[in-house]
């Protein structure tokens, strides 16, 4: 673009790597990967970054590599306990054919959250498979059972579960965003790998996809299912087997 | 984020890993100043709106995101799932600042705000995207744009 006369400027997230690129101009901000405007919701942030890197046009000779001078605020803790979900989630069932029915309740209890998250904010993310949360429950509930042999209008199979899971993490992650109590990225993500139904069926397809049959699922399991740092931390706390394949104390 | 030796590991190992791609030492294109300047936005976010083909892993094109799309049109269709993306959930601005950029454009800060912006998907060899990404000049200058906003995630 710089060859075709067209300035570029840029936001840099992680700094050693722009180092190795050598852009014509960027910022470097010390905000998580996902935020490069920093915070949600807070206009005056995002707009102090944004004239920080467009400021660099200006600059007539490169390459430039500045870093942003703020970095995101502390969350104000809900207490001292820390974050943690008001909400009493339906516990993991001991039989797995519960599991979509829990997953239903599941995310009943987190509706009227959702609800009031479109509300605000005018707007959902969910939507990118074409299905209800509830219809996309079902049908990612089903993997646990059999891989169906196709899915609703003309996606292959594993396009349409990749789809319908990152539909059911934006509702789930609206809705608790909704929720008094500052939860931050890492909270978020702890609470639905290891509180939720959600989570605990999707570790499990995880391993069932890793050692199945079925390549394209298993290569979406290799790399686009479970985070890599939830599978790291699981190594160490989760057990052998999934908590509803223990029986009942 | 922070630097990489402060990020948690495996997470630091796979950035480290990354390929890198090797850009012409060219250089910096000169300019209006920046109240004159049409701006557009170029983000490897993986945005689409609700009617566009969603992107999948190893997709190497673009998707067009019309700067009048409203947030509630724009969805996240990005495979990677080593990222927040509860930001984006929020705010489409923490990932895609079209409003900002239109608060500076009403202020006089920047010239105009282009009609048309782009999204790719990253995590990727990103010399793979060069095909698509080398439209890109041609269509953004058929726009009137002289300067780039270039924006990860």
């Amino acid at each position: 673009m710089e060859g075709a006369g067209l300035a570029t400027t840029q936001i840099s997230l992680v700094r050693e790597h722009t180092e190795t690129i050598v852009p014509s101009r960027a910022l470097w901000v010390s905000f998580p990967l996902g935020r490069p405007f920093g915070v949600p919701e807070d206009a005056g942030f995002q707009t102090r970054v944004l004239r920080a890197a467009l400021e660099l046009l200006d600059q007539e000779s490169g390459p430039v590599l500045t870093e942003f001078d703020e970095d995101i605020p502390e969350p104000t803790a809900p207490s001292s306990e820390g974050w943690a979900c008001p909400i009493d989630l339906p516990q993991p069932t001991a039989d797995e054919t519960d599991a979509e029915a829990n997953l239903l309740r599941e995310i009943s209890s987190l509706q009227p959250w959702h609800e009031l998250s479109r509300n605000r904010r005018n707007r959902t993310t969910v939507g990118a498979s074409g299905l209800e949360p509830e219809s996309a429950a079902t049908f990612v509930a089903g993997f646990l059972h059999e891989v169906p042999g196709s899915a609703a209008g003309a996606l292959p199979i594993e396009e349409a579960f990749k789809l319908s899971v990152e539909d059911l993490k934006s509702f789930y992650s609206e809705a608790i965003t909704a929720q008094p109590g500052n939860a931050t990225p890492e909270d978020i993500q702890s609470w639905l790998w290891n509180e939720t139904v959600l989570g605990e069926i999707l570790l499990v397809l995880h391993q069932r996809f890793r050692n199945g049959p079925h390549a394209e699922l298993a290569a979406l399991a290799e790399y686009a299912l479970v985070p890599r740092a939830v599978l790291e931390a699981r190594k160490l706390e989760r057990p052998s087997r999934p908590r509803w394949h223990t029986p009942q104390q | 984020m922070v630097r990489l030796i402060d990020v948690a590991e495996p997470q630091r190992s796979f950035l480290q890993r990354m390929p890198m791609p090797e850009i012409a030492d060219t250089p910096p294109a000169k300019g209006p100043a920046l109240e004159e300047r049409r701006v557009a936005i170029v983000t490897t976010a993986g945005l689409t709106t609700r009617a566009d083909t969603r992107f999948w892993m190893g997709s190497t094109d673009y998707r067009v995101i019309p700067a009048d799309a409203g947030a509630g049109d724009l969805i996240m269709s990005h495979a990677s799932i080593n990222y927040d993306r509860s930001g984006f959930q929020q705010d489409l601005n923490v990932v895609f600042p079209i409003d900002r950029l239109k608060e500076l454009a009403a202020e006089g800060v920047i010239g105009s705000v282009a009609d048309f912006h782009y999204s790719f998907q990253g995590a990727i060899d990103a010399e793979l995207l060069e095909p698509a990404a080398a439209q890109l000049s041609g269509l953004l200058k058929k726009d009137a744009v002289d300067a780039v906003l270039l924006t990860p995630v």
